[in-house]
């Protein structure tokens, strides 16, 4: 046993001091270095010194849309819907409480609790806590409570928040004032991190991961107009455009598609990097596979099926927007299965250097790693409160590397050849019934 | 109408006064009490009204000639007399009808072994008048009393002590509710069985209550309630007019055409819109009106009364057929005035009817100069009564105590008032008794959640 890992010890040294080239590298890690560096790491890195470097030239544009945004005052409407949601809306309306902007109103859309739901948003309402209760007795699914809500909504813009997020106290004006600073956008999305970070090593990796997919990934894809998911835990969005677009379809992965709806209608979609959410994230393996299935589904169901006018020649053509379907299919999907036979061509083709390729190519992956971590803490808000993450660099080969992967891969096979998401028990069957047969 | 009364002595030998129409029996003067022993109405046709403002004249409690006589109607008027009907002992066809005589007989008996009252004692006070009830009760052998719940009656229940009271003031019934508890701890009374719990108005304990909708936000009642659509194919959730095309339900955001209900779309719930202030609101809000004192409530806010059945025992009945039962606290008790130990069993009197957020509040004064004397102070205290309506006045020593109820949070302009009040109130009694003073010596207030008996002690401690 113990010659087993000499061996690996001797292979790794022997592939770092007689073995090493540039080819030879190349060759075995062509995934690594062709497909993944220059998009999730050069790419992000370049564009991070660039927002850096006209971070005072947006700050004050910024300030000028945040004048703009507080002479109108403008009525908002917070909408939260959701299902045995209760525990959870009061650290939201507190949280609310804080906000530096204050005109707003709270309606919370209560999709066929089962639980003390009714009990204490009425309490809530009573108490004017919250502006509008809703209910729907029987449960119609998040896309039909999210709508519900925005047909008695008030406010000039609306803003779609998880009843488990809480917010930032600026959090609501950040991501108001992209609305001010250029008219042609219709909606903002906001930046969602992890709360319980420290709950387990699954959360701990979500924690990392949100970092690097959303509040990096999203920025760059943002200055680069290709910003294309909106997130359903906090997302803001003009109300009259909203109702202009059939507001949400069924979903799973409504936040996704109502954003292609917005971008082929032609108006512009933002992301407030500054604009912070904070919401839990599954605590379990199981429980973020099980979510994370869900989400990559939906890249297959909206992206691929049902927005795919966006990837062909049509009257209303954009080159932005088939960019950035043509980049999420790719790299979300395409590249996933290319890099399942890449991993089995490694396997077939290198059986005896497995685990040399396998730890060399950890210790690459962590380099990335550390690159990427810079990027974040150029970014983040809090880079000093998130150091903290910075061991977690050492699994992130495998959380990102293996696991997401792995659970994509599944997802978008079962979505491709079998249309699971329509059998989905995050929708009600009724709906997804109807959804599968109008192909939506 | 005419009106006309006759006496006939039957076969035997009790004397009874036929009335047709309206009589006024205590202002006719060629007829005493002495002159008949029992009563009988002839249907003339007169009206309800008319039927209850006589019955009113012969009133066996406020008639002095009448006094607990046996009253009964003829049997065609048993439908106009509505909620008289426990004050009348019963229906005959005609006026020497022998079932009649024989109900008559076991009444007139019965009232040989009670203690009357002295005549001129005809309601007194309300002690007086509540003794009165009992001994009708018992003379009619109506030991009993069973309850029902009636709309008839603004109580909202019938009940022997306020059957024939249209108008009963809200402390009368306070007073009445305490009689009541004192006849069960006496045992001259014990309850029979749980009848139910209604709720009344906390202000004038009447139970016509109407019980409204409100919108939650500016309490209006013009309120426009819909039913909501969610159409399963896109997801749309809207209002069931905002469906409405052509007499068909069309969806407002696919056009689509909804046919089935389950299959296509369902209604998951109604929404109210408030037409006043168009606030939007899935659940109304209660409100309570008092058709009697016109003030509007929460139902929160209401009172809640269990109703009993009751049932006098054989020592209530003794006690009560005497002139020495002591159901009240005092005989003393007139226009709010009793003696220190009354004064103090009326404070939890009060403590009965209280309502939320209102605590007791108790005054004393000192009555000092070298003309002070009882009958002096007792003008004194009459004074102040008519001047504060207060709840309640006693006198003990050189000290006049008022006690009264009032909300536990005052607001300080309500106290500056209460203060100029008294300050303007001690000058008139200072000009008006010479060699008198009256000074405002302090206060005592009740905590909101002490319970009556500490407060009480903390009263005895006081003096």
């Amino acid at each position: 046993m113990l010659d087993f890992f000499y061996d690996i010890i001797d292979g790794v040294i022997a592939c770092f001091t007689r073995n090493l080239s540039w080819n030879a590298l190349l060759h075995t890690y062509w995934f690594l270095f062709i497909i993944e560096f220059p998009r999730y790491y050069f790419l992000e890195l370049v564009i991070a010194i660039w927002y850096k470097i006209t971070y005072q030239q947006r700050k004050k544009a910024m300030e000028v849309a945040k004048m703009k945004l507080y002479i109108e005052n403008p009525l908002i409407t917070i909408l939260a819907p959701g299902k045995n949601e209760g525990k959870h809306i009061y650290k939201l309306v507190k949280s609310l409480n804080e906000q530096t902007y204050r005109n707003y109103e709270i309606i919370i859309v209560d999709d066929g609790s089962d639980d003390a739901t009714p009990m204490i948003c009425r309490d809530l309402e009573k108490a004017g806590l919250i502006d509008l209760y809703l209910r729907s007795d029987i449960r119609g699914g998040k896309a039909s409570a999210a709508n519900y809500g925005v047909h008695y909504a008030k406010g000039k813009y609306i803003i779609h928040l998880d009843a488990d997020s809480s917010l930032d106290r600026d959090a609501i004006e950040k991501i108001l004032i992209p609305f001010y600073y250029d008219p042609k956008i219709k909606a903002v999305g906001g930046t969602v991190k992890v709360r319980n970070a420290e709950d387990s090593l699954c959360t701990s990796m979500q924690a990392l991961e949100y970092l690097k997919t959303i509040q990096v990934g999203r920025m760059v894809t943002n200055e680069l107009g290709i910003y294309h998911i909106i997130s359903g835990a906090f997302g803001a969005f003009e109300k009259e455009k909203l109702i202009q677009i059939g507001m949400w379809d069924i979903g799973p992965g409504l936040d996704g598609d109502i954003t292609q709806k917005i971008r082929k209608s032609g108006d512009k979609v933002y992301f407030a990097e500054d604009a912070i959410c904070m919401t839990n994230v599954p605590t379990t393996w199981h429980a973020l596979f099980k979510q994370r299935q869900r989400w990559s589904k939906s890249l297959i169901r909206f992206r691929l099926r049902k927005h795919f006018d966006i990837l062909m020649p049509h009257k209303h053509f954009s080159i932005l927007n088939w960019i950035s379907n043509m980049e999420n299919l790719l790299y979300d999907c395409f590249f996933n299965f290319m890099w399942f036979f890449y991993i089995l061509t490694l396997i077939f083709m290198h059986t005896d250097r497995l685990m040399e390729i396998f730890i060399v190519g950890w210790m690459i992956r962590y380099c990335f790693s550390v690159v990427a971590f810079g990027v974040i803490m150029m970014i983040s808000e809090r880079a000093s409160e998130e150091k903290k993450l910075v061991p977690y660099l050492f699994f992130s080969t495998f959380y990102t590397g293996y696991f997401l992967r792995i659970t994509r891969l599944l997802a978008h096979t079962k979505e491709l050849f079998f249309f699971s998401s329509y059998k989905d028990p995050w929708n009600p069957k009724k709906t997804s019934d109807l959804a599968q047969i109008e192909g939506i | 109408m005419n009106s006309s009364y006759s006496i006939k002595t039957n076969s035997q030998g009790r004397k009874v006064l036929i009335v047709k129409g309206i009589v006024p029996i205590d202002q006719l003067k060629e007829v005493t009490e002495d002159d008949f022993d029992m009563i009988y109405v002839e249907d003339t046709g007169q009206s309800h009204y008319e039927l209850s403002y006589q019955l009113q004249n012969m009133s066996p409690f406020h008639s002095l000639k009448c006094h607990l006589k046996p009253c009964f109607l003829a049997s065609t008027l048993k439908n106009r007399i509505l909620n008289l009907a426990p004050i009348v002992d019963g229906f005959a066809d005609k006026a020497d009808d022998k079932a009649m005589y024989e109900r008559a007989n076991e009444i007139i008996d019965s009232l040989a072994l009670i203690d009357t009252f002295d005549i001129s004692e005809v309601k007194r006070n309300n002690y007086i008048y509540f003794l009165k009830l009992c001994k009708y009760a018992i003379s009619r052998g109506m030991h009993t009393f069973t309850i029902s719940l009636e709309e008839a009656y603004a109580q909202g229940h019938t009940s022997l002590f306020i059957a024939e009271q249209k108008n009963f003031s809200s402390n009368m019934k306070d007073e009445f509710i305490y009689y009541n508890h004192v006849m069960l701890e006496l045992g001259y009374a014990k309850r029979k069985e749980f009848l139910e719990r209604i709720h009344v108005c906390p202000h004038c304990k009447e139970s016509h209550l109407f019980y409204m909708e409100a919108c939650p936000k500016c309490d209006s009642s013009l309120l426009k309630e819909e039913p909501v659509l969610h159409h399963f194919r896109c997801a749309n959730i809207s209002p069931e007019s905002s469906y409405a095309y052509d007499g068909d339900l069309r969806c407002p955001k696919c056009h689509q055409f909804l046919r089935h209900i389950g299959v296509d779309y369902d209604r998951p719930s109604n929404v109210y819109t408030c037409r006043e202030c168009n606030h939007t609101f899935l659940h109304t809000r209660m409100k309570v009106y008092c058709s009697s004192c016109k003030k509007t409530f929460r139902p929160s806010d209401l009172l809640a009364i269990d109703i009993y059945n009751y049932e006098f025992t054989s020592e209530g009945i003794l006690a009560l057929s005497s002139n020495d039962a002591m159901v009240a606290v005092s005989k003393d008790i007139w226009a709010g005035y009793s003696n220190f130990e009354s004064f103090l069993s009326q404070i939890r009197l009060f403590s009965y009817s209280r309502i939320k957020n209102e605590v007791i509040y108790i005054n004393r004064f000192k009555v000092d100069g070298p003309h002070v004397n009882n009958e002096i102070v007792m003008r004194i205290v009459s004074d102040l009564q008519k001047r504060y309506h207060y709840n309640n006045i006693s006198y003990k020593g050189k000290y006049i105590f008022m006690a009264t109820k009032a909300p536990s949070d005052m607001s300080d302009a309500l106290w500056k008032q209460m203060e100029e009040e008294h300050e303007e109130t001690l000058k008139i009694i200072d000009l008006k008794y010479t060699g008198i003073t009256l000074v405002e010596q302090d206060y005592l207030q009740q905590d909101e959640n002490e319970k009556i008996d500490t407060f009480i002690k903390r009263i005895s401690k006081f003096n």
